[in-house]
């Protein structure tokens, strides 16, 4: 028997080589003889697409049939130049299975190999890619949740390394604290962007995490490098090393909530105008209800008396108290009338107004007292004399100050009253202070501004002034806070 | 006319009209032989911190009826330091809040105090208050 076994075994030993390569490596191949352009591919890619391994297809066919469209013209474009050029190449492509689901390859022309193993053929390797580029999908979609999330929360990632001695910032954190690469992460650097105040806190932190393992979640202030303070969460844990159980680490995220923060103040302030409003109308609606009874009670009282009185005198006076009754009760809803016009600010309109020209309307109305008291008024308007303000409340309320000032002198002295008005921050503050009596503030001052409390014996005391006046500012956003020594004076201070 | 009721009743309170209406009830229906009138707890306590000191029995009233909403000294003012001083009076002082307050933290606060034997929201009826006196008398 003589058989020619050369090209049976040249074949032989290159499907052996490459067939036993692809079962090993997991890789697939495809030929194609440069003279007969017989084609040829590895039994496994038809287990890929799940074709029967009898049926045969060109790598044409196999393009149109089983390549996702998308990669279609580049797959064919690089075949050709490959055949007829002898160009390399190197691309992705998808693979549609029986399925429908497509299968990532990695495809190559390996002509070097080529040359050796099968000169007479063209060679194209593929390489399932397809766990590792599922993979990479994922991790590229985490890393964009992760980026994307960071920037929506502005937060970001730190990590101090014991073993190494190392700290690390991702980018998030780089941008929330406003540094650029050549700022070398360290702890001391990181320490640096506390604010004063904060360090020593999240130092001890920091320590009680790394020495004893306690994970914290802390709200502090920080400067970033350019100077802007801001309010942030930083929430660390420590790592642990997996056999020893020794801390290694810290690792912890940092969030940016100066915006949260100021969303959270400007509700806390809503809330606080909120709830100063409904206590007042809870005064408003008690004073109400307290000052009409205290009439009502009394008419209800003497029409029982005159029921039980068949003394004409009797009667008489009786009669003389309904009219004192009713006198009280005109009064009363006066007042509380002037209060209710404050809180609906009809026809009231924001002026500018000169604190100067004020007090000379005040002082014309009030020469009388003044003149009698021989009371001496002082005002230095020269830091801010100009605001914007209702001018009538301007009025009321240096009016109120000033005659309460005379109303409760020291009987010794002649009162002497100082009016000055400065800014504080971006508010203009007005002070009246005088030489009076004085009030004792620690049992009188939480009524000092109730409606008809009136703390010395004096007759002309109505106790509705102050009342008002701290109602008109309240009701422009402004506060009223007071300041007394019994027998030496006492000092009104408002926040317009 | 018939004997008082009692012999020395006390009003504290403020508003004048309301103490002239009381004390014709007081006088009309001869409920108390005397009659202490003070328009604020300061007026009131500085009389009975005065008897602390100059004892004398018949000076201490046998009722009080005290307002709470007074200027210079509340009614709840002049009870803090009157409750101090009371024991030393030895003679059982039977007080009552009398106040157009219908404000629940009033009531509950004045029902909490042994010396409080009573919370009466004005108007008071003449008929009530003599009953009060007669309570008293036994």
């Amino acid at each position: 028997m003589h058989y020619n076994l050369k090209p049976y075994r040249q074949k032989m030993v290159k499907d052996l080589t490459l067939s036993g390569l692809s079962k090993a490596l997991g890789f697939y191949y495809w030929t194609k003889n440069k003279i007969s352009g017989e084609e040829f591919w590895s039994g496994e890619i038809y287990d890929i697409i799940r074709e029967d391994p009898s049926s045969s297809f060109s790598i044409h066919e196999f393009t149109i049939s089983f390549v996702h469209e998308n990669d279609q013209h580049p797959f064919i474009e690089a075949i050709e130049n490959y055949m007829e050029y002898q160009s390399p190449f190197e691309m992705e492509i998808r693979v549609r299975k029986k399925n429908g689901n497509y299968y990532w390859l990695q495809c190559k022309s390996a002509d070097k190999i080529n040359d050796t193993l099968c000169p007479k053929e063209h060679l194209i390797v593929f390489v399932d890619i397809n766990a590792q580029k599922k993979y990479k999908m994922r991790y590229d979609e985490n890393k964009f949740f992760y980026q994307e999330s960071a920037e929506m929360t502005r937060t970001g990632g730190w990590f101090i390394d014991f073993e190494h001695k190392k700290t690390y910032w991702d980018r998030g954190t780089r941008k929330i604290l406003e540094i650029g690469k050549d700022v070398k992460p360290t702890i001391k650097n990181g320490i640096s962007f506390f604010a004063k105040g904060y360090r020593f806190k999240a130092m001890k932190h920091f320590l009680d995490c790394s020495l004893n393992g306690f994970p914290f979640h802390i709200e502090v202030k920080l400067n970033t490098s350019r100077g802007r303070t801001f309010w942030a969460i930083i929430i660390g844990r420590p790592i642990y090393q997996p056999s020893t159980r020794k801390i290694i680490g810290i690792r912890g995220v940092i969030q940016d909530i100066y915006e949260l923060k100021i969303k959270e103040i400007s509700i806390q302030k809503s809330m606080d105008i909120i709830a100063s409003q409904n206590s007042r109308l809870y005064n408003f609606a008690h004073i109400v209800s307290h000052n009409l009874r205290s009439h009502s009670s009394n008419l209800e009282l003497v029409s029982e008396l005159f029921k039980g009185t068949n003394d004409p005198a009797e009667k008489d006076e009786l009669f003389n108290t309904v009219t004192e009754i009713s006198y009280s009760l005109n009064k009363t809803i006066e007042h509380l009338n002037e209060v209710a016009a404050i809180h609906t600010r009809i026809n009231k309109k924001m002026e500018r107004v000169q604190l100067s020209k004020t007090l000379q309307l005040v002082m014309a109305s009030i020469k009388q007292i003044v003149m009698q008291e021989k009371a001496i008024i002082e005002s230095d308007f020269s830091e801010v004399d100009e605001l914007t303000y209702i001018p009538a409340y301007l009025e009321s309320i240096m009016l109120n100050l000033i005659t309460n000032a005379i109303k409760y002198k020291h009987p010794d002295r002649i009162p002497h009253i100082k009016i000055r008005s400065y800014r504080k921050g971006e508010k203009i503050r007005m002070e009246v202070s005088d030489n009076g009596i004085g009030i004792d503030l620690e049992t009188f001052g939480s009524k000092i501004f109730g409606m008809y409390k009136t703390f010395h014996q004096a007759d002309n005391a109505v106790g509705i002034g102050l009342f008002l006046t701290k109602n008109q500012i309240e009701s422009l956003n402004g506060s009223i806070d007071v300041q007394s020594e019994v027998g030496t004076g006492t000092t009104f201070i408002i926040n317009f | 006319m018939s004997k008082p009721v009692i012999d020395l009743a006390c009003i504290i309170d403020d508003d004048k009209i309301y103490v002239n209406l009381i004390r014709k009830v007081i006088e009309s229906r001869a409920l108390s032989k005397d009659l202490l009138i003070f328009s604020n707890g300061k007026e009131a306590l500085d009389y009975f911190e005065y008897l602390f000191n100059n004892f004398e029995a018949y000076k201490v009233p046998n009722i009080i009826f005290l307002d709470l909403n007074m200027p210079v000294m509340d009614g709840w003012q002049f009870l803090e330091h009157f409750m101090k001083i009371e024991k030393k009076f030895k003679k059982i002082i039977t007080l009552y809040i009398v106040s157009s307050s219908i404000d629940p933290v009033d009531i509950g606060k004045a029902n909490k105090l042994s010396s409080i034997s009573g919370y009466i929201i004005k108007p008071v009826k003449p008929g009530e208050l003599e009953d009060l006196f007669r309570k008293k008398s036994f």
